[in-house]
């Protein structure tokens, strides 16, 4: 009796010992939490915190809290004012009127020469920024301070999507500090050359990126700024990939913010749904490639199908496109009836496609462990094609086809980065020079018509004109079949209890992240 | 008083003599100790696994496939500054020039620098604690608890004595061993973090995120080991030297401590070594799935983004922690069992 009392005593004893262990090394309790931070996660390192030399995606995430713009997309998908007030642009440039009152994070005003400066810098070919052309054009920049406040940007060559390139967060105003300490700029360690809200505090590679609201900062966009809740006071981000453990991270309170499979998004109770750039069928229209035959082309569009590809990439919660754009793109095509319709079976039937010998190159980035492109892939072989499925991880595919090897592949899967929410971005993949020649060209498609309305297009200035050249230009290669669209590009990130989570127009922007009161 | 001084001064010239030779006889004796024999060979292993990682780790890259310039450049870039990229990264330099620039940098103790930012060295000291400290508690948390639970077991069951511990030990060991390292730390996330809701499921910035990556990665072992141990404390327990210790009526706490213990040590050291490098790779592993800012998160995202030097830099020292891992491990079994000094199978 005293024996089994004395082991009792000692197990309870030990149950005390253990539980207190626990309790004062922090072990049980739930996660830390402080409502002045809302912790989200980066899918990997920030590359660079230079706007001029962005490459990843994260890259674009951290540098539009850290920079502003001088025009933004509003939550309508219109272009409003940022660090511009007023601005009045042609094929060929125009004048940009600064806000009163902007400044940067050490109390620099932010002024047209600071601007010009800026803008001068990420244009130069010194810088080689590869997201220039999607900025100004192919030409040369010229950006002058004509005024305190006023701007006068040139280009040699006409280029009518200036005013949504401003928008692009690459064009980013960079204060002078970190104009002077470029390689400090670059790893995050100016904090002067900051003329966003949020300035850089903390960069732990690997580990965590806080950036903490400028308390000075007073240059919110309207839409942004009537936001329900307030801005977090800081943001930290901690760095994986795995969509699996940030959705179990959100749900087990250790983050507020984070990219999450599309098939889990029942398990939230919130969710926000980011577009980040379109997804199609690209030709190689090369000579040694089978798809100079427009009826080869033709056959591969009605192979495939926009709603079973949005089922199988994103559990049917993107949006199915009719175009190089989403619906809330300016000028994007609407009329289902300029794209192929899917009919698999007709093509099998008729032998279309039967023994027609392909490269198709695809990333695994595509839905997960890349089955958007084993989708394609599947809807081919079985149509007959006798497919060399070659599917890579990202960097490898980037390499084959925007590479200078213009036989390597006949047929991709192509996702666009989007950036400046243009149809530009996708047509200048398939019009104009091509890659090997300098160009942006990956289809190298014989397309003189085409051509031609591409130039008009960048040489409209009125809206409405150019939506009309646009919806013409979309019509001839949607006619030609230089493209199959098929759904956006989208990430899903799920919200804790507490966080609100708007972004404007679909477009990833941490600083439109609100804190409920 | 001259004969006691001829007497003093014959002695202490004998003795001058004696002393002069002391100093060869110890060094002879050194030279001739089986110790500096074995540590010279441990350090030979050493500098030929050295070199032999360095050619490996440099080869690696040049087999990987994509276009690094490109990588860094981004999808957006012109061929034009993509070729700049390639220039300014030295990829363009032949591949003799770059292997020399590459054992330079590790003398330098730079590593080389990343494709994207600093040095390759540096972003090893921001993460190496992390996967270091996951798997320096998991390898010690493994080599405390196998051998208690090896020898617990054993002395519990000995004699065919709780038959029905030895087959749940035989089992749940079995069981949980066989438990790959990513399942075991997702049923570790589900229990605690999503069920109980006690610990961060990922992550490190709370210190309470340490416990489930280190839980996941040293249970396998754990049990695989304690497995090993009680296999070899069952088979010392039937030996003479034990029976000779129960004839003189010693405690059986002498018994299990001083006798059985270091047999069963010696052999069960052998095989861990084996299992705690391969720990490292568990830490890898394991990383993914808790989205730990290891060394194994670093190479994932590396290779992903073509960062060479990086890749080869954090492969090598990797390579050398389970190098040296292994080598203190022939040492620990020298010091315990000093047949092991004069074992050639590593030579």
């Amino acid at each position: 009796m005293i024996h089994s009392a004395t082991r009792a005593s000692r197990s309870r004893l030990a149950a005390v010992a253990v539980s207190s262990a626990l309790v004062l090394t922090g072990c049980l309790g739930t996660p830390d939490t402080d409502s002045d931070t809302v912790r989200a996660r980066f899918s990997a390192d920030p590359q660079s915190f230079d706007p001029a030399q962005l490459v990843g995606s994260d890259d674009y995430y951290a540098s539009r809290m850290l920079f502003d713009t001088l025009l933004r997309y509003d939550d309508d998908g219109e272009i409003v004012g940022g660090l511009a007030e007023d601005w009045d642009f042609d094929a060929l440039g125009g004048t940009v009127e600064l806000a009163e009152g902007a400044t940067c994070a050490d109390g620099t005003p932010l002024d047209a020469s600071v601007v010009a400066d800026s803008l001068n810098r990420f244009a130069s070919p010194d810088t080689a920024s590869g997201s220039k052309i999607l900025v100004f054009g192919n030409g040369d920049v010229t950006a002058r301070a004509t005024g305190s406040h006023s701007v006068d940007i040139r280009l040699s060559e006409p280029f009518s999507e200036l005013d949504a390139g401003l928008t692009m967060v690459a064009s980013g105003i960079v204060c002078p500090a970190g104009l002077e300490d470029t390689e400090g700029l670059s790893s995050g360690n100016v904090p002067e050359a900051f003329s966003g809200p949020f300035t850089l505090t903390t960069a732990t590679s690997g580990v965590e990126y806080v950036m903490e609201l400028r308390s000075d900062y007073d240059m919110w966009p309207d839409f942004v700024s009537s936001l329900d809740g307030r801005p977090p006071e800081r943001m930290s981000f901690s760095v994986g990939d795995d969509v699996a453990t940030n959705a179990n991270e959100v749900l087990g309170g250790s983050l507020d913010l984070a990219g999450v499979s599309p098939t889990d998004t029942e398990r939230f109770p919130e969710v926000a749904l980011v577009y980040i750039g379109e997804q199609y069928i690209v030709f190689n229209q090369h000579k040694t490639s089978p798809f100079q035959d427009e009826e080869l082309r033709r056959a591969v569009a009605r192979t495939l199908s926009r709603e079973a590809y949005n089922e199988v990439t994103y559990a049917g919660r993107s949006e199915v496109e009719f175009t190089m754009g989403d619906s809330g793109m300016q000028c994007a095509n609407s009329d289902e009836d300029l794209v192929e319709e899917y009919d698999r079976g007709a093509v099998q039937a008729e032998g279309l496609l039967d023994g027609v010998e392909m490269v198709y190159s695809a990333s695994n980035s595509f839905g997960p462990n890349g089955i958007g492109a084993e989708y394609v892939y599947q809807e081919l072989s079985d149509a007959g094609a006798h497919v060399d499925y070659q599917i890579v991880d990202n960097s490898t595919w980037a390499s084959l086809v925007l590479g200078p090897d213009a036989p390597s592949w006949d047929i991709t899967l192509f996702g666009t980065v989007n950036q400046t929410n243009t149809l530009w971005t996708g047509v200048s993949r398939i019009m104009g020079t091509p890659i090997e020649d300098g160009g942006r060209s990956m289809s190298r498609a014989d397309n003189p018509e085409g051509e031609r309305l591409a130039e008009e297009v960048m040489l409209a200035t009125d809206p409405d004109e150019k939506c009309e050249i646009y919806q013409d230009l979309q019509e001839n290669f949607l006619d030609r079949v230089d493209v199959v669209p098929l759904t956006a590009s989208v990430e899903v990130f799920a919200l804790a209890d507490g966080i609100q989570y708007e972004p404007p127009n679909s477009r990833m922007d941490y600083t439109a992240v609100r804190v409920e009161e | 008083m001259n004969g006691d001084w001829t007497m003093t001064s014959v002695h202490s010239t004998a003795e001058n003599r004696l002393s002069s030779r002391a100093p060869q006889r110890n060094l002879q004796a050194w030279i001739a100790s089986p110790w500096v024999w074995f540590l010279t060979r441990k350090l030979g292993t050493l500098l030929l696994s050295f070199m032999f990682l360095v050619v490996v780790t440099f080869s690696i890259v040049l087999l990987i496939p994509g276009d690094a310039a490109r990588a860094a450049a981004g999808p957006d870039a012109s061929l034009e500054v993509v070729e700049a990229t390639r220039q300014t990264l030295g990829l363009n330099d032949p591949v003799w020039a770059r292997f020399l620039t590459y054992v330079g940098d590790i003398f330098s103790g730079t590593l080389g620098t990343s494709f994207r930012v600093g040095t390759v060295s540096e972003q090893i000291a921001v993460r190496a604690p992390y996967t270091l400290l996951v798997a320096g508690s998991a390898i010690a948390i493994t080599l405390v608890l196998a051998f208690l639970l090896g020898v617990g077991v054993t002395a519990l069951t000995r004699d065919g004595r709780r038959a029905w511990l030895a087959q749940a030990f035989s089992w749940v060991t079995a069981i949980v061993d066989a438990i790959p390292v990513y399942v075991r730390g997702t049923l570790l996330i589900i229990l605690f973090a999503l069920t109980l809701g006690v610990l961060p499921a990922g992550g490190a910035q709370q210190p309470s995120s340490f416990i489930l990556p280190i839980v996941a990665l040293a249970i396998g072992p754990v049990c695989s080991l304690s497995r090993i141990v009680r296999r070899e404390a069952e088979s010392a327990l039937q030996a003479n030297y034990i029976r000779t210790t129960e004839g003189w009526r010693l405690n059986s706490r002498i018994v299990y401590l001083k006798y059985l213990l270091p047999n069963v040590v010696t052999a069960a050291l052998t095989l861990s070594g084996l299992m705690l490098s391969g720990m490292i790779g568990g830490a890898l592993v394991m990383e993914q799935v808790f989205s730990w800012p290891g060394l194994g998160t670093s190479v994932v995202n590396a290779i992903l983004t073509r960062d060479y030097p990086v890749i080869q830099g954090t492969i090598l020292v990797l390579g050398m922690v389970a190098v040296v891992i292994n080598i203190l491990i022939d040492v620990a079994l020298a010091f315990v069992d000093p047949r092991h000094l004069h074992s050639r199978s590593d030579v």
